[in-house]
């Protein structure tokens, strides 16, 4: 008998594992070269499901809710300050109070703004700027800082005064340059330009301001360098230094920009001069801020006060929560 | 058994047996594919929902999604600009007839000669930003208010706060056409100045009242028409 009368059965064990292990291993590698949902990363067994976040999406609706949140976290600085006379010299306190109204009126136009434009009035103050800049800054005026491991603890600032004009002035400031980007963004020419009436109304508060804050001549009123420019044959008699100390609240001296008596062993930080037209076209750069006694090493609390951004705009998808 | 009987035998074995591995070849293929397109089911149909919601996805976004607005001056924003480059030049000459009086003393010529080269910076803004599209032209208002810049030093002052005053509310009107953000972009960054310029002019006036000092009631703008 030969080996023809006895054939090998047509799929042995060897050849059933071959073709098992071989249809497994491949449908392996064409399951992983295989389409996955697309932006989301392969995953192996069973895991919770992630959430994604919210679309952040800067609509003329996001740009006016920050609007309103603006002006509430300026009010909320107003209201903090006013009648309480540590903080601000009762003789300002008629001009602040028209100053907070002035804002009250300008949050109830943003937020008739975006109602109209079909969005949901924002009603709160700004949770980025009122985390990073107003919370820090009145801290520091008014309580100081804590001792760390590093750093020896802070008193609140010698001059609360000072620091709390110098703040309205840095906030009219920012509200102004705020409304000016604005501008650019808005997609539809109206919102820019109720934008930029409230925007000018900030920018005579700031100029005010300065003119309380800065009682030198021409230096409170027009940035020196441009003031020299325009006459360069004759230029003005009194001179304001570009970086002062200023004691507004010495009125033997009018409260003027003088050099450092420098009681203290230790210099501190110098606050720089605010003027009435600081530039000729209107910047959006950052504006400086200098508050609160200084540090053992007299530094004092220096903020970049900047125009608010993506990480600061109020977008549709977020709740106030005040 | 012969080697040669062996060979045969063999051939006679071995005969056959390339059919059987072919059929084996072909059906292990074949079964390949076959488990390769079981695979592959659950990933098409995946894929197929996949794209089925991308698209959805994308509708959605297609209705929320604002259409930018132009950077550069549209045509209707060119005759705009070139008003807005007018009352600039306007402001720049009467500023001129006030700084050929002697009845100001050094503070106020110098806020007067800043506020000056302020109008002129805005008439070369507006120039790069039109080019020979710019009209270079002062405003006809030039001749209404160039007794009012010629008088005494308080009336200048006055008759500058309005100016100021209305230097903002027709950029402010101007702003409500602009489809452009480039020339929006400009003529904000001109207003909120010029905004300030009439706070400290009514300071360097006297004025001590908020009203006056913030501009509460602003004058009535410039139109081209008027122009």
């Amino acid at each position: 008998m030969s080996r023809h009368d006895n054939p090998s059965p047509l799929l042995g064990r060897r050849d059933v594992l071959r073709i098992g292990g071989f249809t497994v291993a491949t449908a392996t590698v064409i399951s992983a070269c295989g389409e996955h949902e697309r932006g989301e990363v392969g995953r192996v067994g069973a895991v919770p499901t992630t959430i994604r976040l919210p679309d952040a999406r800067t609509t003329n609706v996001a740009l006016l809710r920050t609007a309103s949140s603006l002006e509430r976290s300026i009010i909320n600085v107003y209201s903090q300050v006013i009648g309480n006379s540590d903080l601000l010299d009762p003789k300002y306190d008629d001009m602040a109070t028209r100053f907070m109204q002035d804002h009250a009126g300008h949050a109830e136009l943003f937020d008739q703004l975006t109602t109209d434009a079909g969005g949901t009035a924002w009603t709160c103050g700004n949770p980025k700027i009122d985390d990073v800049i107003i919370n820090p800054i009145m801290k520091r005026i008014t309580v100081g800082a804590e001792a760390t491991a590093g750093a020896a603890a802070i008193e609140p600032s010698e001059d609360p005064h000072r620091d709390v004009l110098n703040f309205l002035h840095g906030l009219e400031s920012l509200a102004g340059a705020t409304y000016q980007s604005l501008v650019a963004l808005f997609s539809d020419p109206t919102p820019r330009a109720e934008a930029m009436t409230v925007g000018a109304r900030a920018a005579r508060h700031a100029a005010l301001l300065a003119l309380t804050i800065n009682p030198d001549r021409p230096g409170g009123l027009v940035n020196f360098a441009d003031a020299v420019n325009a006459e360069p044959g004759s230029p003005p008699t009194t001179v304001a230094p570009p970086t002062t100390l200023q004691n507004i609240a010495n009125q033997a001296t009018g409260g003027s920009a003088v050099p450092t008596p420098t009681p203290t062993p230790t210099a501190q930080t110098e606050i720089p001069t605010v003027t009435a037209i600081p530039s000729q076209f209107g910047g959006l750069g950052a504006i400086q801020l200098v508050v609160g006694r200084g540090d053992e090493n007299g530094t004092r609390l220096k903020i970049n006060l900047e125009t608010p951004s993506l990480n600061s705009f109020v977008f549709e998808y977020m709740t106030p929560s005040c | 058994m012969s080697i040669s009987k062996g060979f045969f035998v063999d051939n006679d074995v071995t005969e056959p047996a390339p059919a059987d591995n072919a059929n084996l070849r072909r059906r292990l293929l074949g079964i390949g594919l076959g488990g390769a397109a079981v695979s592959l089911l659950p990933s098409l149909i995946g894929r197929a929902n996949a794209t089925t919601t991308t698209t959805a996805t994308s509708a959605t976004t297609a209705v929320t999604t604002t259409t930018a607005p132009p950077k550069r001056p549209s045509d209707d924003d060119v005759t705009l600009l070139g008003f807005a480059q007018s009352v600039e030049l306007a402001a720049r000459d009467l500023y001129d007839v006030a700084l050929g009086s002697d009845d100001f003393d050094d503070n106020e010529r110098a806020v007067l000669a800043t506020i000056r080269e302020s109008h002129d910076a805005y008439v070369a803004a507006l120039s790069a930003l039109l080019g020979r599209q710019a009209p270079q032209v002062a405003n006809a208002v030039v001749e209404d208010l160039t007794a009012s810049f010629g008088g005494d030093g308080p009336s200048v002052l006055q008759a500058a706060y309005q100016l100021e005053s209305v230097a903002v509310a027709t950029h402010i009107d101007i702003l409500r056409e602009l489809q452009g953000t480039d020339g929006a972009s400009l003529i904000a960054s001109i207003l909120i100045v010029e905004a300030r310029h009439g706070t400290v002019l009514a300071h360097l006036n006297g004025a001590t009242a908020l009203d006056d000092l913030l501009v509460n009631t602003e004058a009535g703008a410039l139109t081209p028409a008027e122009g």
